[in-house]
């Protein structure tokens, strides 16, 4: 019995000696914590954030107020509770001030409530969710990535005027999925157009064939989809299979360059909103070029997608807050510094601004087309390029205010 | 005799080690994860009065947990903001006691697989329900603004007091568990993993037996996840996904539910840490992670425990 108590106690001072020892950082200077996804069914997502981060430090020669700055990585694994841990541990162990990161609405707020806790800064990377600046706002967060208000409506007005003014919504069951739709639904209304009908999918479907029966024949001029992830992925393939493309216009609210890449080229045939193209102008085109030479195992060729985009963005937000504030140490400082921010050198046509009330960061929405006879990376062609500030919530849609310099 | 009997009580080592992690070099800043851990000792002691004492192969445990997430959660956002967690604990704790009632008194009598499946099916079902009630659960984005601030009067808000509130529930729920476990009643439920037909033989309803474990074991899994809802400040549905209940019984197994009582101690400390320390450094550490499971299994298939055991014999 004793050496039977011996041997387990030894075994769980084992275990904690191995976590004490093993894991010892040296001091660093300036740490940014990216909680991001490493491994799992968005790797690849998470991948591409990484390297527009890594590609905006770069620019700024790993460097800021003649301190280095590093970036330490944990692995998010895309689920809230699995990246509130590793947010704890960023801050708690590695002592990161910045926090940045997340590719789904969900992991954001987790991360969001860790950053309020322990009063440091986060930016919300690649989440569309309107919650975001709204009933899970705060002060400790800037949200980077446009929300669904922004999307919907930054592409509604061209697509009621010149594709249809019948239109039939495929929806994600699921708040995300939701929100896309109701958006478009206040587009639809402000623009004359007449609802058709809509069919809510659930999550996990991978089969659309009775859902895409009953959109064929709905006499509907564009199908409006809000879908994500692998369901998309799967939804796009059987829409040119069921031949949609030939009876009515597809308009995704939010898509993926990464999604789209690996189809046949015949099965891309959509309009879409989104956030960035690498082949928008020339700066955007010489960043991609860039970007694929550096990263060889990019999960696309010229992966400036949109997680890229905010990725970089974030980082090149951040590294001027710092800048302008004159301190890595005091937050809300930095905090103070980067609201009412703009950034010009942002490769676009429209300046970056970073609201102050609700701190969302406003750039750009781009509508594009897919041209199902592009063979290469150039499969899309941007037909409208939206300034976010016209299209993004007004404080009367959103009455709140989580500023912290008035 | 009594105070060899205490030192010779592995729940003294385990407590003495345990209060004294806020000091240990590199981990004791890394708080949370102690506190963590410690939530995971109680969700995992608790999963194997099922398992290991009474051979039911509860695969949705996970819910009972997030139950007690959400039961909280609700709480103390709606029922009592502002004011301490005392309430919200409770209500946790209820919560994953009375859906583990619900399905257990339904699924009591079904054996292996069916029950393991049946549990699952129960965790998938309010997975979905959690995932697309928007209004109550908050859907994708989840339950935030979950501030703890006071238990009993006393100041928790800082990560080393609420350290310890978890260490003293860790404490009470251990023993607890280990006197249930001990008891005529934990012996009743050993015979019926042994042999359920021999046990009602014996005059034992073994189907009341099981559901009053899974009941049992249902309140100790609603406290852990209560208490977890103000660890995170946050509740997500992705709590009742089914991979929170595969961690448990990988974490069970691991350490050696079935071998001793205190192998889902081992286990949870050599799951939670070894997953935090290699993912910390190595981009594919789930293969890393994937190889050191199988690899133990296939050494000591009863798990780490289980190797001592077998070593003595």
């Amino acid at each position: 019995m004793k050496s039977r108590m011996i041997k387990f106690v030894t075994c769980i001072c084992m275990v904690l000696l191995v976590g004490a020892f093993s894991a010892f950082a040296g001091e660093k200077p300036i740490k940014i914590g990216i909680v991001s996804p490493v491994s799992g069914n968005y790797g690849d997502h998470g991948k591409l954030e990484r390297m527009g981060m890594t590609a905006a430090l770069k620019q700024a020669g790993g460097k800021i107020l003649g301190r280095p700055v590093v970036m330490v990585v944990a692995d998010s694994e895309t689920n809230p509770d699995i990246a509130a841990r590793r947010a704890r541990r960023l801050v708690e162990v590695d002592g990161c001030n910045f926090l940045m990161g997340s590719v789904s609405s969900s992991v954001a707020s987790a991360i969001s409530a860790v950053a309020a806790e322990k009063k440091v800064l986060y930016f919300a990377t690649n989440g569309n969710s309107d919650s975001l600046n709204s009933d899970k706002a705060s002060p400790y967060m800037f949200h980077v990535a446009p929300s669904m208000a922004m999307l919907v409506r930054g592409g509604g007005k061209y697509v009621a005027n010149n594709l249809g003014k019948k239109w039939f919504y495929l929806t994600h069951d699921y708040s995300w999925g939701h929100s896309g739709t109701a958006w478009a639904r206040k587009s639809a209304a402000e623009f004359g157009v007449e609802e058709i009908g809509e069919i809510k999918v659930p999550l996990g479907t991978r089969d659309f064939s009775s859902q895409l029966l009953q959109v064929r024949e709905s006499g509907a001029d564009v199908l409006v989809v809000t879908m994500a992830g692998f369901d998309n992925v799967a939804l796009l393939k059987q829409l040119a299979e069921y031949q949609i493309y030939s009876k009515m216009k597809v308009w995704y609210t939010l898509m993926e360059f990464v999604d789209m890449w690996p189809l046949k080229p015949e099965q891309r045939q959509a309009y879409a909103n989104v956030e960035v193209y690498w082949n928008e102008n020339s700066k955007t085109r010489a960043f991609a070029e860039m970007l694929e030479k550096n990263n060889p195992d990019a999960p696309c060729p010229m992966p400036l997608d949109n997680g890229t985009y905010e990725g970089w963005l974030a980082m090149k937000i951040l590294l001027a807050g710092i800048e302008k504030a004159g301190t890595a140490d005091d937050v809300t400082a930095v905090i103070k510094a980067i609201e009412g921010l703009e950034i010009k050198d942002n490769m676009r046509k429209y300046p970056t601004k970073v609201r102050a009330w609700d701190h969302q960061v406003l750039t750009q929405i781009d509508l594009i087309k897919a041209n199902p006879e592009a063979t290469g990376p150039d499969m899309w062609e941007v037909i409208d390029e939206i300034d976010a500030n016209k299209v993004a919530r007004t404080r009367e849609e959103n009455p709140i205010n989580v500023s912290i310099s008035n | 005799m009594q105070i060899k009997s205490i030192t010779r009580d592995p729940y003294l080592y385990i407590f003495l080690i345990f209060a004294l992690y806020p000091f240990y070099p590199f981990l004791g800043k890394f708080i949370s994860l102690g506190s963590e851990l410690l939530l995971f000792f109680i969700f995992t002691l608790s999963f194997n009065l099922c398992l290991g004492y009474t051979a039911l192969p509860s695969f949705g445990h996970g819910a009972l947990y997030g139950m007690g997430t959400f039961g909280a959660a609700l709480t103390f956002l709606h029922l009592t903001p502002g004011m301490g967690i005392e309430c919200a604990l409770i209500i946790g704790g209820i919560a994953g006691m009375l859906g583990a009632a619900a399905v257990g008194w339904v699924i009591r009598n079904k054996k292996g697989i069916y029950f393991a499946m049946l549990t699952v099916a129960f965790s998938q079902v309010l997975f979905g329900l959690c995932w697309r009630w928007d209004e109550v659960t908050g859907g994708e984005s989840g339950l935030t603004g979950i501030a703890r601030s006071s238990f009993l009067g006393m100041d928790i808000s800082g990560s080393i007091p609420y350290y310890y509130l978890c260490f003293g529930f860790f404490a009470a729920c251990a023993i607890i568990i280990r006197v249930i476990a001990h008891s005529s009643f934990g012996m009743t439920l050993q015979s019926i993993r042994q042999n359920p037909i021999r046990a009602t033989y014996l005059g034992y309803n073994t189907g009341f037996y099981k559901f009053l474990v899974f009941t049992l074991s249902g309140f100790f899994a609603g406290l852990a996840g209560a208490l977890y809802c103000f660890l995170a400040g946050a509740a997500f549905a992705d709590i009742f996904d089914w991979t929170k209940s595969g961690d448990v019984v990988i974490a069970t197994l691991l350490g050696g539910g079935t071998a001793s009582f205190y192998g889902p101690i081992v286990g949870s400390l050599i799951f939670l840490i070894c997953k935090e320390l290699i993912s910390a450094f190595w981009e594919h550490w789930l293969l890393a992670y994937g190889l050191f499971f199988v690899l133990i299994i296939l050494i000591c298939p009863r798990g780490l425990m289980g190797l001592c055991d077998r070593k003595e014999q």
